[in-house]
């Protein structure tokens, strides 16, 4: 065996226990490979990227924090997608009690206000998006930009494997009405 | 037309990518470095910066650049095998940060995306992660009859994935550290592996099995670095820290060290020959030199010629400069790429000089270089076109044709931020580029980019196309 011997996965050498790399290198790894992507779903569920940003840097913090109780370190980029899928929840109920003190926050990227984005077509569909119920929108930004399998969108959300594409199907079916009416 | 399953996708991509990558909490995790505690929840907007991540996205930045694939490749692959090729070549696209299903062994979702170049259509992602973090130097050769496509990845290993099936193969370890180069013998038989030890390993591509490593340079400091091998197959030029060591690949032996100007430690250290090409017709290896000179070696003697352009291009190598090196397919032209990272440095610089000098091999004179400005920290890369009319370099935000008749750059085509790889479909119409978003297509007959292709990942790391 070489000193630079390193893991393999099943049927392989023996894949050295994650506990024993150092948990910020650990965190540091997964932030370096999945934070972009991270921020971009949460800016899909969001509208903007500061809040977006807000809400992956938390996740990543409470994986930090819950890393020595985490039995399978495999687990981890599931676990920080349950995290910004709630966090976003936060941040939209928390924008709700704003919006009745009038507090602003930054405009959609796909809003008019917004010039962030090119493409009425883009801006159309995505406007008609936000119109859906939060579950609907969550279901649709980890299936169409995640491209995940509904068993992931359903440990991502919560909910069961049925409810993931009954949610799906529902969305697709409104936003096809809504964008018709549209043209 | 389209469905409105693709009408979603598209614009959540183009929502998606209002998030530049360069942009996203550019210290990183904060509070996880430091006092060792992470922070109380913080406020918006951080800016701090990680002295841990920041180093480490330098570091994979930078090595990103050894990944001359079709460069080194373009050569390789002539004289292929009898067998048919497939329809249409397939693209294959190295990214990370795939956050589908996510694998024990590869946190950091390394994947190969196979793209069908007719349709611009990606497959399913194929995972080649292996092992847990690690600066790797990720590539991706592919075999001459275009059936296995090797890539590399961290701590020496190389997964092996058949192009018909789009199956990734056993993973297979090669002696001596971290993989610097992977290069195919045009035979198709073996594949040479290089690593920052100086091993340079065969593994016989029928069996996927490995042979007994040759040491270049004799020691383990020597840094195998790029690898190319003549048209014949018969010697592999491996760069190391100071010149090229040749390699009999029928007894896989190495040779005597060729120095640069029989002057090991001419540039002091950090000198390494960056990157290395030979001429189709096997005359000449030209090195491409860390300080942005290049040196011809005669094969037939190995011997090096007088260094090209010597000190000219020295303001390049201050912090790091490395570069590209490309030869046109009649042999008659060299085009050295060399540029700074001006990203080192405190504060570093808005713009740095790519500088793209043409050689004429007759003379091994240097023509009048040809410079752009590019974003600082941008990757460049050329490639020629088969036909070799055209050199393509990447160059920030736009790609420029360079007309290899009179070297005069073209009209640049606007591909969007953090243009790098660039690789030119076998029959020369299409030259596929990475972005920072995606990887677009430029029909090389009009120079116009076409519709962006978008596979899964943060960010992309190198791509191939099979022959």
């Amino acid at each position: 065996m070489t000193p630079d011997h390193e893991t393999l996965g099943r049927g392989g050498p023996e894949v050295p226990p994650w506990s024993a790399l150092p948990a910020e290198e650990f965190v540091d790894g997964l932030f370096r490979a999945h934070a972009v992507t991270l921020v971009r779903v949460a800016t899909l569920l969001l509208g903007d990227q500061p809040s977006a940003e807000d809400v992956v840097q938390d996740a990543f913090l409470q994986l930090y924090r819950s890393l020595p109780g985490l039995r399978d370190p495999g687990r981890a980029v599931g676990y920080l997608r349950v995290s910004v899928v709630n966090g976003s929840r936060s941040v939209l109920r928390a924008r709700r009690r704003a919006l009745v003190r009038r507090v602003q926050h930054q405009p959609a990227v796909w809003s008019a206000e917004s010039a962030a984005m090119a493409g009425e077509e883009h801006r159309a569909v995505l406007a008609a998006v936000s119109r859906l119920p939060r579950r609907t929108r969550e279901v649709l930004a980890l299936r169409y930009y995640l491209n995940l399998a509904d068993q992931e969108i359903a440990a991502a959300l919560g909910v069961s494997r049925g409810t993931v594409s009954s949610t799906a199907s529902r969305g697709l079916a409104t936003l096809a009405r809504d964008l018709k009416e549209e043209l | 037309m389209n469905s409105l399953e693709d009408r979603l996708r598209e614009a959540y991509h183009a929502a998606a990518d209002t998030v530049r990558p360069e942009t996203v909490l550019p210290g990183g995790v904060r509070g996880l470095h430091g006092d060792g505690h992470p922070a109380a929840r913080p406020g918006r907007r951080r800016r701090s910066r990680s002295p841990l991540l920041v180093p480490l996205a330098a570091a994979v930045a930078v090595t990103v650049v050894v990944g001359t694939v079709y460069v080194l490749g373009s050569q390789l692959f002539r004289g292929a095998g009898p067998q048919q090729p497939p329809a249409s070549p397939t693209l294959y696209i190295y990214s990370y940060g795939y956050s589908g299903e996510v694998s024990h062994t590869d946190p950091l979702g390394r994947t190969v995306t196979p793209v069908n170049t007719a349709t611009g259509t990606p497959g399913k992602p194929i995972r080649v992660g292996l092992g847990r973090f690690g600066v790797s130097v990720p590539q991706i050769a592919i075999t001459p009859n275009g059936k296995t496509a090797y890539v590399t990845g961290p701590f020496g290993w190389v997964t092996p994935i058949s192009t018909a099936t789009n199956t990734p193969g056993k993973p297979i370890h090669v002696a001596g550290g971290h993989i610097r180069a992977i290069a195919i013998t045009p035979n198709g038989k073996t594949a040479y592996v290089t690593t920052n030890t100086g091993a340079v390993t065969p593994i016989t591509t029928a069996t996927n099995t490995v042979g007994a490593a040759a040491y270049v340079n004799g020691g383990p400091r020597s840094w195998g670095g790029a690898i190319a091998i003549t048209p014949d197959g018969k010697t592999a030029y491996v760069t190391t820290l100071s010149g090229v060591t040749p390699i009999t690949t029928a007894t896989n032996t190495p040779g005597t060290p060729i120095f640069n100007h029989g002057q090991a430690d001419s540039f002091g250290p950090g000198s390494a020959s960056e990157n290395i090409a030979i001429t189709p017709d096997g005359k000449t290896v030209y090195v491409l030199n860390q300080n942005g000179s290049v040196t011809p070696i005669n094969t037939a003697t190995n011997k090096p010629g007088p260094l090209i352009g010597s000190g000219r291009f020295n303001a390049l190598a201050a912090l790091g400069g490395t570069g590209q090196i490309a030869i046109t397919p009649d042999g008659k032209t060299v085009y050295a790429m060399t540029w700074a990272d001006c990203n080192l440095g405190a504060g570093g610089h808005a713009t740095c000089p790519v500088t793209v000098t043409p050689i004429n091999t007759a003379t091994n004179a240097p023509d009048a270089p040809i410079t752009f400005d590019v974003a600082a920290g941008s990757i460049s890369q050329i490639a020629i076109t088969p036909d070799g009319k055209t050199a393509y370099a990447t160059t920030g935000s736009t790609v420029t044709p360079i007309s290899t008749a009179t070297n005069t750059p073209g009209t640049p085509i606007h591909v969007g931020r953090g243009a790098s790889q660039i690789v030119i479909t076998p029959n020369g119409k299409t030259a596929f580029v990475t972005t920072a978003s995606g990887v677009t297509p430029i029909n090389t007959a009009t120079n116009t980019p076409g519709t962006p292709i978008h596979v899964p990942g943060a960010g992309y790391e190198t791509i191939a196309i099979t022959p």
